[in-house]
């Protein structure tokens, strides 16, 4: 998908999100949806399977979501599996993500984790790399068993590499 | 002479020999000296210069038998002359099949024994390729069997605490940068 489109998509969210008055909310639940998307590999292939005719796709998002998102979001979702962008729907989430927090001045950090961080230490993360950047922070945190320990934070182009798996990598290319 | 010829034809009545009228062989005569004059005139030189060609053909095929001769007598001296002493001409060719075979002798021994220089320090070239590769090989594999063996011992340890700890230095590491 083309940056245009995906920027297209995403703005047009957080149109609806602004027009529901819950821009974050609805900005971290698709992010959260992304996330599982992209982590789930059946459900992936599911939801981009275009064989499968689009209200079947549609009625399985319904049926996962229905409950544990808002109706905003589940209906935003719905409509980018129906459109057959179920595949870009991670860049999307992070293109709402970063409009989002752009418009409250804030900058958007994704940490990778190998297990789940607790309030305070996502707090503390945040207000850590607030010292560092100058701007408000908006940590989207993607637990990541590849990472095996550690974090890995990601800000615009800035990689913050304190993961396990990073330094097993360099103690490999120096063996 | 007149005479007789006339007493002859007289006395005999027209004998073979003696014509009955005597003039006969005065005409016969000048008749017989007409055609001598005419043969010694005409067919004589053409019988003569026959004779003479016959001659000189004989003449020059005795000279071309001399030249014949000559030359087969030349050829001769040159076939014997190239043979020179048969015995000699064969120890020499025995010589030079003698020479012939050694220097054939001498060039395949070099060759052989190039061919063994190549072979040899080819073969102690595989013979470091492969150590290098196998040494490279083994390091490989020993750094990837310590790799695994080191990831499955971090996996082991990265408990609770473990990744608590590595969370809470990579804050602190965060905000002391």
């Amino acid at each position: 998908m083309s940056d245009n489109r995906v920027k297209g998509y995403a703005q047009a969210m957080l149109n609806v999100a602004q027009a529901e008055g819950n821009v974050t909310g609805i900005s971290n639940e698709m992010f959260s949806v992304a996330q599982a998307v992209s982590s789930n590999e059946e459900l992936r292939s599911t939801l981009t399977d275009n064989r499968i005719p689009a209200n079947r796709r549609q009625q399985i998002v319904e049926d996962l979501l229905g409950g544990k998102a808002s109706n905003a979001t589940v209906g935003l979702v719905s409509m980018v599996v129906g459109a057959g962008r179920a595949g870009e729907l991670p860049d999307i989430a992070n293109a709402l993500a970063a409009m989002a927090a752009n418009q409250d001045g804030r900058q958007v950090a994704t940490v990778r984790s190998a297990v789940p961080l607790s309030d305070d230490q996502q707090q503390r993360l945040a207000a850590a790399l607030k010292q560092n950047t100058g701007q408000d922070i908006d940590l989207k945190v993607i637990v990541d068993e590849s990472v095996m320990g550690g974090l890995v934070t990601t800000i615009g182009d800035t990689v913050i590499d304190g993961s396990v798996r990073s330094r097993l990598s360099k103690l490999r290319e120096t063996l | 002479m007149y005479d007789i010829i006339t007493v002859l034809a007289a006395e005999g009545p027209n004998g073979w020999f003696i014509p009955a009228d005597p003039k006969e062989l005065y005409y016969g005569g000048a008749a017989f000296l007409i055609v001598m004059a005419l043969l010694s005139w005409k067919v004589l030189p053409v019988i003569k210069k026959g004779l003479n060609d016959s001659q000189q053909a004989m003449v020059d095929e005795g000279a071309s038998a001399d030249i014949a001769l000559a030359d087969a007598q030349k050829e001769e001296g040159d076939l014997r002359a190239s043979l020179g002493d048969p015995q000699a001409e064969g120890k020499r060719l025995v010589a030079e099949a003698h020479e012939a075979a050694n220097q054939l002798r001498l060039d395949s021994h070099a060759k052989t024994q190039q061919m063994v220089n190549d072979a040899w320090a080819k073969a102690q070239g595989d013979v470091v390729s492969l150590k290098t590769s196998v040494t490279s090989d083994l390091s490989g594999e020993v750094s990837t069997k310590a790799l695994t063996a080191a990831e499955a011992i971090v996996a082991n340890n990265l408990d609770g605490p473990a990744q608590t700890d590595l969370i809470e230095d990579y804050i602190q590491k965060v905000a002391s940068a």
